[in-house]
């Protein structure tokens, strides 16, 4: 099936901007904690049972007339979902909202994962219902997400709970799970629901986006706030309102953060207006960190 | 409640404004998809209430303060139980006395004092039991005598109606007197005295004693109610006291105009516009600053247009009693001064010529004199007896023919001026023989006091030669000849040197002597004979015999001397007539027909003791027109009888009595009337004050609402 004129239209922009985003950001290519095949040789250790036969290094044998195996560093078998809410309030924002800025932040990260030759795969959130593409590792692949990304159009509502109930259903192996999105889910336990993949070994990553206008929420004349999500509607004096909203906002960020933190998983802020890349790279940088103090 | 105005009330309907923009702002609300409305409703949960309160609050301060605004400025009062008291109980006689002087012309809420009074009156009249007498009394300087108390309360009524304010002053003691006349012809033993008024100071002569009514057992006293319909200060400004005067160093034509501008109110007046207005042109202005109940007194100037009749008035920006704020005049502007020199000593340079300084000095009067020169020869007895001279000046003539001497007699017993200097071409003894006693003294001889700086050797022609020139003493600088010429100002006339002179015999005891030389020869003399004047300067006009003509004082001297031989030294300027005065025409040619006062009516002519016509009372102010016989004849004297009247000055004064005077003379009450757009004095509880304060707390509280 081929894509609209308004997907194509997407799609070119979300590669310029994914250009533009790994233009920006550092090499951040991370190498995997696990040892496995591959072609770059890390070190010997001594034979024990258990080990594969033939990684054996028989002239090692010759020399030392002792048996050694040999062991390399593996790049690629980490296997990372990136899971976009395309619900209504994703589209929210100048410039595509936030769903574009999600969109470009998942190809930008499915770039560098691809090229680090880590399997990438795609989750959409879109109308109440998960749609998961597996991951792999190909250029074609990466194109094909990239498109799909491009096509989707927000619409529906947000279900942490649900999702997080499809992902658990559909990855059955441990996988990084990065999930984009704003998170105004109005269930209670959705968030906490969609953690709790951490527990069932998935690395969970949540990239937390929002515009500048919620943060902010600078209205200054009387308006009809209509929800985006359902048929939910408030007309107010946007200057009344705006303390009491900003608090609520901000508990809302709190208790998400700090709930991300007790589930052990990343979460990184990104707001409309900051640039993608630096949003990636504190990602990556955080990630390292978490990973050396892992090995340590 | 009611309002001392009204229309300021109706403002009150501002207050529907927020609602109605609050309601305009709903509609006009814009949409906006927005994907934390979670957020927004939770807030909103939270403080729903208290921004409901808030807005309900900063809506009503809003509205409060936009109705209590203009309400405050419409001085709202409510009348309190005991000024609706009105007519008593028990059979009563009733006189309704409605002050109809000057001042009750105050408009106050869009309607007069007066027309406030009338409203009242019928409302009271309407109260009245059916059978009570009551009869209805206009207080003025002349009002028709009331009629006997009586239940026909049609006739009252249309009485009532028929009363009309007037502009003059009323005595309201009198009026007083005169009520309780009216109601002695009633049977009824209750007399009771409503007076509608304005509690003036001027009108109420509180050491006239109450009046006693004579009834068919004794003597009572009735009781007085009086209704304060003027509902507290009534600030006024005013003019008064119009005095026009020649102003000759504004113009040949130029007047004064000094008047008193009054401000009749507590709060001080800056910078009040004050205007003299001529032939409907706005001609001079100027600016006063009033302390509350002070005055001041302004004077403006202005050159008229001569040989016309002017009308005009002075003014200030129409106040709430509009009739005191112009004050009109009319002046007669004369005509120019015709005077004839005869220059004994012509010369072909002008600046030796006898008449040189003479000239150059009446020219420079802005047109007031009209010259003529001509020489002794040409001067003829036909010229002297026509009516085309004013003024005759001789100039060092040594002989005039045969037949002019007895025509400048006959010219100065008509009414002319003759102005007569010396010089080296005068014989004394054959010029006093020629012109006689029309001299004020005949000459003797030539005294040189010291021989002129540009004459190289001493002269003596006949007299004793002194050391030094002579110098002017004993000025009598009250005469016209030296108007403008005050004590330290007459420094220019005693330095003038003077080298000769004429001695003269003594003259008449009649004769003035105006200046006389330090040995105490006369310098100038004024006589008078018949209706003509004659002025002798004892040297000469040009710089032989003193350097007077090269002098700053020559000119004003010379050219007053001229206006007064023409009789023009104080210009007639007809008075300023107050309203209710009598005018009686000055004798003379101009004849009065008929007059028209301002509002068209007719002004019935009289004849004053004298004889004079006259106009027995001026009822209106303004200019009373008066028509002359033949004023065709008369072109240019059209209008010039006609009368200027101002406002009596004692109705501008709007000073209030305090009611206690009254109560404490004439017993009784005093209360403020309960018309509609009535304020408070007496009896009545105002509410502006209050208002005030609301709108103050409304503004604070929508300030902090808002904020």
């Amino acid at each position: 099936m081929g894509l609209s004129p308004d997907a194509l239209a997407r799609l070119a922009r979300l590669h310029l901007r994914t250009k533009a985003v790994l233009d920006g950001l550092l090499a951040g290519q991370h190498r995997s904690p696990r040892r496995g095949q591959s072609v770059e040789f890390a070190e010997h250790k001594e034979y024990s049972p258990g080990d594969e036969i033939r990684h054996i290094d028989w002239k090692a044998y010759g020399k030392f007339d002792r048996y050694y195996v040999k062991r390399f560093e593996q790049e690629t078998n980490l296997r990372a979902y990136l899971v976009v809410d395309a619900s209504a309030s994703m589209a929210y924002g100048a410039e595509g909202g936030k769903f574009e800025l999600a969109g470009v932040l998942a190809a930008g990260l499915a770039t560098v994962l691809s090229r680090q030759q880590d399997s990438v795969g795609l989750g959409l959130w879109q109308q109440e219902r998960l749609t998961l593409w597996p991951p792999h590792q190909s250029p074609a692949h990466l194109s094909a997400l990239l498109e799909r990304l491009a096509a989707a159009v927000p619409r529906g509502g947000t279900n942490l709970a649900a999702l997080a109930q499809g992902l658990g259903e559909k990855i059955h192996r441990p996988a990084l799970i990065v999930v984009l999105s704003d998170l105004f889910d109005v269930s209670p336990g959705g968030l906490a629901q969609l953690l709790s993949l951490r527990a069932r070994g998935h690395d969970v990553v949540v990239l937390h986006l929002l515009d500048r206008a919620e943060l902010d929420f600078s209205f200054e004349d009387p308006t009809l706030f209509v929800s985006m999500e359902d048929d939910r509607r408030l007309e107010v004096n946007p200057r009344e309102l705006r303390r009491g909203y900003l608090d609520e906002l901000q508990r809302f960020l709190t208790d998400t953060e700090r709930l991300c933190r007790e589930r052990d998983c990343d979460y990184q802020r990104v707001v409309s207006d900051a640039p993608p890349e630096r949003a990636l790279a504190a990602l990556l940088a955080q990630r390292d960190r978490r990973a050396g103090a892992g090995r340590r | 409640m009611s309002f001392d105005h009204p229309g300021l009330a109706a403002f009150a309907a501002l207050a529907l404004l927020p609602p109605l923009l609050h309601l305009l702002d709903r509609r006009k609300a814009r949409v906006h998809a927005f994907a934390a409305l979670e957020f927004l409703l939770r807030a909103q949960r939270g403080g729903e209430r208290r921004f409901r309160l808030r807005r309900l609050l900063l809506l009503l301060s809003r509205m409060a303060l936009l109705a209590a605004v203009p309400l405050a400025l419409a001085r709202p009062h409510l009348d309190t139980p005991r000024a609706r008291a009105t007519v008593t109980s028990g059979p009563q006689a009733t006189a309704f006395v409605f002050d109809g002087s000057g001042s009750m012309r105050y408009r106050r809420g869009g309607q007069s004092l007066f027309a406030r009074a009338q409203q009242e009156g019928r409302r009271q009249l309407a109260q009245l039991a059916p059978d009570a007498p009551a009869t209805a009394l206009l207080c003025a300087a002349q009002a028709a005598a009331p009629l006997p108390p009586s239940d026909d309360r049609g006739a009252l009524l249309s009485a009532l109606d028929g009363f009309a304010v007037t502009q003059e002053p009323a005595d309201l003691a009198t009026c007083i007197e005169r009520a309780g006349l009216a109601l002695g012809q009633s049977e009824v033993a209750g007399k009771h005295i409503v007076v509608f008024t304005d509690l003036q100071q001027t009108g109420w002569d509180l050491r006239r004693p109450p009046p006693l009514i004579a009834t068919s057992k004794g003597a009572v006293r009735a009781e007085l109610e009086v209704v304060d319909v003027a509902h507290g200060e009534l600030p006024n400004l005013a003019l008064s006291d119009l005095s026009i005067t020649a102003a000759p160093a504004v113009g040949s034509h130029g007047y004064q105009f000094a008047f008193t501008v009054h401000n009749f109110g507590r709060e001080p007046v800056a910078n009040l516009p004050v205007a003299l207005e001529v032939r409907g042109q706005v001609v001079a202005r100027g600016f006063c600053d009033l302390p509350g109940f002070g005055a001041e007194h302004k004077v403006l100037a202005a050159t008229l247009p001569p040989g016309t009749v002017v009308e005009g008035r002075v003014f200030l920006p129409a106040d709430s009693l509009t009739e005191d704020d112009a004050i009109p005049f009319v002046l007669p502007v004369p005509r120019q001064v015709r005077a004839l020199i005869v220059d004994g000593a012509p010369s072909t340079l002008r600046y030796l010529d006898e008449a040189f300084f003479v000239q150059t000095a009446l020219e420079g009067a802005g047109g007031a004199i009209a010259l003529r020169t001509t020489d002794p020869e040409a001067l003829t007895a036909t010229e002297l007896d026509g009516e085309g001279l004013d003024v005759v000046l001789l100039l060092n003539v040594h002989g005039l023919s045969k037949d002019v001497p007895a025509a400048l007699r006959r010219f100065v017993e008509r009414g002319g001026g003759l102005f007569v200097a010396l010089g080296d071409r005068v014989d004394p003894e054959s010029f006093s023989e020629a012109l006689g006693d029309l001299l004020p003294a005949p000459l003797r001889l030539v005294k040189t006091a010291a021989p002129p700086p540009h004459v190289e050797s001493s002269v003596a022609q006949g007299a004793v030669t002194a050391q030094s020139p002579a110098h002017f003493t004993r000025i009598d600088l009250s005469s016209p000849l030296f108007a403008g010429f005050g004590s330290g100002a007459s420094a220019g006339l005693l330095d003038t040197r003077f080298y000769r002179y004429m001695l003269i015999e003594p003259p008449p005891k009649d004769v003035q002597v105006l200046a006389s030389y330090e040995d105490g020869a006369p310098a100038l003399l004024l006589s008078h004979r018949k209706e003509g004047r004659v002025l002798l300067f004892t040297s000469g006009v040009a710089r032989e015999w003193n350097d007077w003509p090269i002098r700053a004082s020559f000119v004003p001297v010379l050219q007053q001397a001229v206006l007064l031989l023409a009789h023009r030294e104080e210009p007639r300027v007809p008075p300023v007539e107050i309203v209710g005065h009598a005018h009686v025409f000055p004798a003379g040619e101009l004849v009065p027909v008929s007059a028209r006062l301002p509002s068209g009516a007719e002004a019935p002519l009289s004849r004053a003791p004298g004889g004079e016509r006259a106009i027995e009372r001026l009822t209106e102010v303004g200019l009373t027109q008066v028509r002359l016989a033949e004023a065709a004849a008369h072109g240019g004297e059209l209008g010039a009888l006609d009368v200027a009247v101002a406002f009596d000055p004692r109705e501008s004064n709007t000073r209030r009595l305090d009611p206690s005077e009254v109560t404490a003379r004439y017993g009784g009450t005093v209360r403020a009337d309960s018309a509609p757009g009535g304020g408070l004095t007496n009896g009545r509880f105002s509410l502006w004050t209050q208002l005030l304060v609301v709108s103050a707390l409304c503004f604070v509280l929508e300030a902090l609402l808002g904020a």
